[in-house]
């Protein structure tokens, strides 16, 4: 089975990245991919708990990535991001893998295909 | 005087914003992701007021135990009326 990655640079709800890359991790766990979602610098903040979209009109990015994590994506986070951007473990949500750069660069190494967001 | 930051804290815009609005003792408005900057770890050294768009914050999950104590949470008619009575308004980083 292929492996696709995909990085996540950029925080939720500033702009499109975030939605786009869960989407496109949905995509293609659907289609048969082995998919990794790899989450650095802002892109960190996806995973935080407690995302209240009500009145909004947003889609709620905490929910979606459960639904990742359900449809067998494995999330990774780089600690170090993390680290800067003063988010606990407790803060994210269950099921994501913390990680070093060192660990990414070995998945991004085994990887088929990349795409980053 | 307010300087508004929309952008995260790991763009090159946010930390200018941030950087320069610290360095004038200017009020700060955080909104979109710049909301992100009202971690209190980010703001030592820091006398200025801080206004945060609540919205905005509830949507990316933070809580008020995490931000900065004394943030001044305001509305988006709250960011109308202060951006109308300012003299000045620099932004958005």
């Amino acid at each position: 089975m292929p492996i696709v990655s995909i990085i996540l640079r950029r925080p939720p709800y500033g702009d499109i990245n975030a939605a786009e890359a869960l989407r496109h991790a949905l995509g293609g766990v659907t289609s048969g991919y082995d998919v990794n979602l790899i989450m650095v610098d802002g892109g960190v903040f996806t995973a935080r708990k407690g995302q209240i979209e009500e009145g909004t009109g947003f889609t709620n990015l905490e929910a979606t990535l459960k639904d990742c994590i359900d449809m067998g994506i494995k999330v990774y986070m780089d600690k170090g991001s993390m680290k800067e951007n003063y988010l606990d473990p407790e803060m994210i949500v269950d099921g994501c893998s913390i990680i070093n750069s060192h660990e990414i660069s070995t998945i991004v190494k085994e990887s088929d295909k990349i795409m980053i967001f | 005087m307010i300087t508004v930051i929309k952008s995260s804290p790991d763009t090159p815009e946010g930390k200018r914003g941030f950087r320069l609005a610290r360095d004038m003792a200017s009020d700060m408005v955080l909104l979109q992701n710049g909301v992100y900057f009202a971690q209190r770890e980010r703001f030592e050294g820091f006398c200025g007021k801080v206004y945060i768009l609540e919205e905005d914050m509830r949507l990316r999950g933070l809580n008020d135990k995490e931000i900065l104590k004394d943030a001044i949470k305001i509305d988006y008619d709250g960011l109308v009326d202060l951006m109308v009575e300012e003299e000045k308004v620099i932004g958005m980083f």
